[in-house]
């Protein structure tokens, strides 16, 4: 009997965790999850800002390409507007590129470089200006990227 | 197993591996973004380099179009460039306006693109550095030198062009690059274009026909005019130096036989006393006259109805010169003529009375008919008998003043054109032999050699070879005949834009103006049949035809600049009264000409043929600037010659 009682009390030695060890673990768990979901968050935001700056810079690329191929007859200068609202030789349809679609939106201002054409101009600098909503952010991104065409002949 | 104190080691395996997930993840999202940002910056910076590259380029075709300009506002070329072009002109030129041939590299800077750069530092955009670079690099030269025959120019070289335009934003950076190779050539088509009437097997029936009342030559106009008498013996080589010169090949004999618009035919009336020892002297009242003519109907029957001249048959006085070598009669240009030839006109001698001012021509006869009493010219027999009685019935003695037909070098003409005062009314037939020592020597040309001797101006050129300088003592030609010529691969070389037919040429250079801009030399492999009204740009430039050409609508070159159209291997056909503003060579062919055409420009041909049937003159006007020996016109011909192939890359 004494040595069944023995036994039995090491057994319950081995058993279940005890209070302490638990809410150790819950606190540095507690603790460090926070650090470590914060992280995989701002990860995220990274990808996506990543992600949303490369379309937008393909989105500026292939319209500063595109534009290239008006005619120089076609060419003239406006201030920035919406791609919804450009004159029809610098339509996105017109030059054969899918318009920019929600969240994105592109807006172009083209200028005359050279107005006397004393140089061999006018020169038409074309501004593509990207911007997209982003709930996080304060303000909306932009992207803004330019060139300078003289329209083929 | 205790499981007490393994929760704990648990958990922070587990913050282990989720630290170490999120650190990955974080670092790949920060690459990402780093990659992405890189990008936008790299696309900005490319597309601002494309843009400055759009400017330069433009300013490098603005400087070359400056260039190539004839305009003789845009002369001379450095003082007349403006501030963007004068630095690239600097580099290309030498201090003589003449290409300078050597590499160099050249930071472009212009106002536009100074522009376009405040405008993006404007919307935000920085970048920290951006810069335009030309580089010239020359090649080979055009031409082999053969040590014979035409010397090449060094000035005429390939080379290629580049232009880098470097751009900064931020972190990345980014090169557009525009490439294209070319030539500097010259439009002139080198030894032909000293002439103005070059035919290398001439048709000596052709020059003369037998012309009838409402047909006039072809006039060829050979640079300046003068008029008889007004040149100074010292300044008449410089004169005929600078003239288009005319060639009827080398060794065979032409007789141009003159007709009365002959510039340069001495119509003088000289009179001269009878000697006193002659009969006629006895009868106090007569003088002997003498005057040349040109080869004329009225030889055989004047106004008066006396003819003056002789028994020969209407076949062998009527048929004359249908081309004028020395312009027309108002408008004498004198000429060096390179070859056997002669010009021939009538020399119409007689006595007259000195107070009834009435001819009695001696006219030409045989002495047969001396010794005869039937006399031509409606001579009596009275009259006859006191003529040869006057000459003691000696035909030799009357000979010499017997009316004659007169043969002397073609290049004698030129004495008629030389100030001699006295000496030149005196002597009715003018050779450089006849003249007395007090005349002084007369100038040789310091620009063409025969045989290894300077060419003389005023009698027969004849060699086997030639040798040709420029003013300033460069050589072109050495020791080559002219024949040589006739293999025109020298121009085809020239040539940077190559044309399946003459549609796809005028489509490839056609302005928005329709004005046809020629980049320096073009080539057509198929015929050109120029049927519509042709405008050239003031650049003007060489057209090279491996086939026919047929004009038959105007050709006009804006600015005088100089034009040449070119069959390398076929002939070239001109309509009637039609005016070109170019010169036309065809060494391998027929160069035809129509009634009343007017060809502003040298023409040079294997053989020529003319229809002169009609009331209104063809005319040949040499153009100065196709003159390789004219260091003025050599500076004005040079054109930068860019391929039709352009590159546009990023590096």
């Amino acid at each position: 009997m004494p040595a069944a009682m023995n036994k039995k009390k090491t057994n319950t030695a081995f058993l279940g965790f005890s209070l302490v060890e638990i809410l150790v673990a819950l606190t540095i768990l507690t603790f460090v999850a926070g650090s470590i979901f914060s992280a995989f968050s701002t990860s995220r935001q990274m990808l996506y800002s990543a992600k949303e700056l490369s379309e937008a810079t393909s989105l500026a690329s292939s319209y500063l390409a595109a534009v290239t191929q008006i005619r120089r007859k076609d060419l003239s200068a406006f201030p920035l507007i919406d791609e919804a609202s450009l004159p029809g030789p610098f339509k996105p349809e017109t030059l054969n590129l899918p318009p920019a679609t929600p969240p994105y939106y592109r807006k172009v201002s083209v200028f005359a470089v050279d107005r006397p054409g004393l140089e061999g101009g006018p020169f038409f600098k074309v501004n593509v200006e990207i911007t997209w909503t982003k709930k996080s952010a304060k303000a909306e991104p932009v992207y803004l990227s330019s060139t300078i065409i003289r329209g083929r002949p | 197993m205790n499981k007490k104190g393994i929760i704990l080691p648990g958990v922070l395996v587990l913050i282990s591996v989720l630290v170490l997930l999120a650190v990955t993840r974080h670092f790949f999202s920060r690459q990402q973004m780093h990659f992405s940002a890189l990008l936008a910056e790299k696309e900005q910076a490319y597309h601002i380099a494309v843009g400055l590259r759009e400017i330069a380029v433009k300013q490098i075709n603005r400087a070359i179009e400056f260039y190539n300009s004839s305009d003789p506002e845009t002369f001379p070329k450095l003082e007349k460039s403006d501030a963007t072009t004068r630095p690239l002109l600097e580099k290309l030129l030498s201090g003589t306006n003449e290409p300078s041939g050597k590499a160099f590299k050249l930071s472009l800077t212009s106002e536009s693109a100074e522009e376009y750069l405040t405008m993006i530092r404007k919307n935000g955009v920085e970048p920290s550095a951006a810069e335009t670079i030309i580089s010239f690099t020359p090649e080979k030269p055009l031409f082999e030198n053969s040590g014979r025959g035409i010397v090449p120019d060094p000035a005429e070289i390939f080379w290629k062009l580049i232009i880098r335009c470097r751009v900064r934003v931020d972190r990345s950076e980014a090169t557009a690059v525009w490439y294209k190779q070319g030539r500097t050539i010259s439009i002139q088509p080198s030894i032909p274009g000293k002439f103005s009437f070059f035919v290398l097997e001439p048709e000596p029936d052709k020059l003369n026909l037998p012309l009838s009342e409402s047909s006039l030559p072809l006039v060829i106009n050979n640079g300046n005019i003068t008029s008889a008498e007004s040149i100074n013996p010292p300044e008449s080589g410089e004169f005929i130096d600078r003239q288009g010169w005319v060639y009827l090949g080398e060794n065979a004999e032409i007789t141009m036989r003159l007709n009365r618009q002959a510039p340069f035919l001495n119509g003088n009336f000289f009179i001269s006393p009878v000697d006193s020892s002659d009969y006629l002297a006895t009868l106090g009242t007569f003088a002997w006259y003498y005057y040349c003519d040109g080869f004329d109907k009225s030889l055989k029957t004047s106004p008066d109805g006396i003819s003056p001249f002789a028994e020969f048959a209407e076949n062998q006085i009527l048929p004359t010169s249908s081309v004028l070598f020395n312009g027309s009669k108002d408008s004498p240009s004198p000429t060096l003529v390179i070859g056997r030839v002669l010009r021939s006109y009538p020399i119409i001698q007689g006595l007259t009375g000195r107070k009834s001012g009435k001819r009695f021509p001696f006219p030409a006869i045989s002495g047969e008919t001396f010794n005869g009493t039937s006399w031509p010219c409606r001579l009596k027999a009275a009259e006859a008998e006191m003529i040869k009685r006057n000459f003691s019935n000696d035909y030799q003695k009357y000979s010499q003043r017997m009316s004659f037909i007169y043969h002397e070098p073609f290049n004698a003409a030129n004495l008629q054109s030389l100030k001699l005062g006295k000496l030149h009314r005196e002597y009715a037939i003018l050779q450089p032999s006849a003249l007395p020592a007090e005349t002084g020597s007369l100038p040789v040309s310091r620009r063409l050699q025969a045989n290894s001797a300077p060419a003389g101006f005023f009698d027969f050129v004849s060699a086997t070879t030639f040798s040709l300088t420029d003013e300033n003592g460069r050589q072109i030609l050495r020791e080559a005949s002219f024949a040589s010529m006739s293999d025109p691969e020298f121009l085809r070389q020239r040539a940077s834009l190559v044309c399946s037919n003459f549609k796809e040429l005028v489509n490839k250079i056609s302005g928005a103006d329709k004005t046809l801009k020629f980049p320096g030399a073009a080539l057509v492999k198929d015929d050109v049949d120029i049927n519509s009204p042709m405008q050239i740009s003031d650049a003007g430039g060489l057209l090279l035809v491996n086939g026919n050409v047929t004009v038959s609508a105007p050709v006009t070159v804006s600015k005088g600049a100089l034009f040449t159209i070119v069959s390398l291997g076929g002939n070239i056909s001109v309509s009637d009264k039609i005016s070109v503003d170019s010169g036309l060579i065809c060494l391998s062919g027929l160069l035809q000409i129509g009634r009343g055409s007017k060809i502003n420009g040298g023409i040079a041909c294997k053989r020529f043929s003319a229809d002169l049937s009609g009331p209104v003159a063809a005319e040949i006007r040499y153009h100065k600037a196709a003159d390789p020996t004219d260091s003025k016109a050599v500076r004005a011909s040079y054109r930068l010659s860019p391929d039709e192939k352009e590159y546009y890359f990023v590096e």
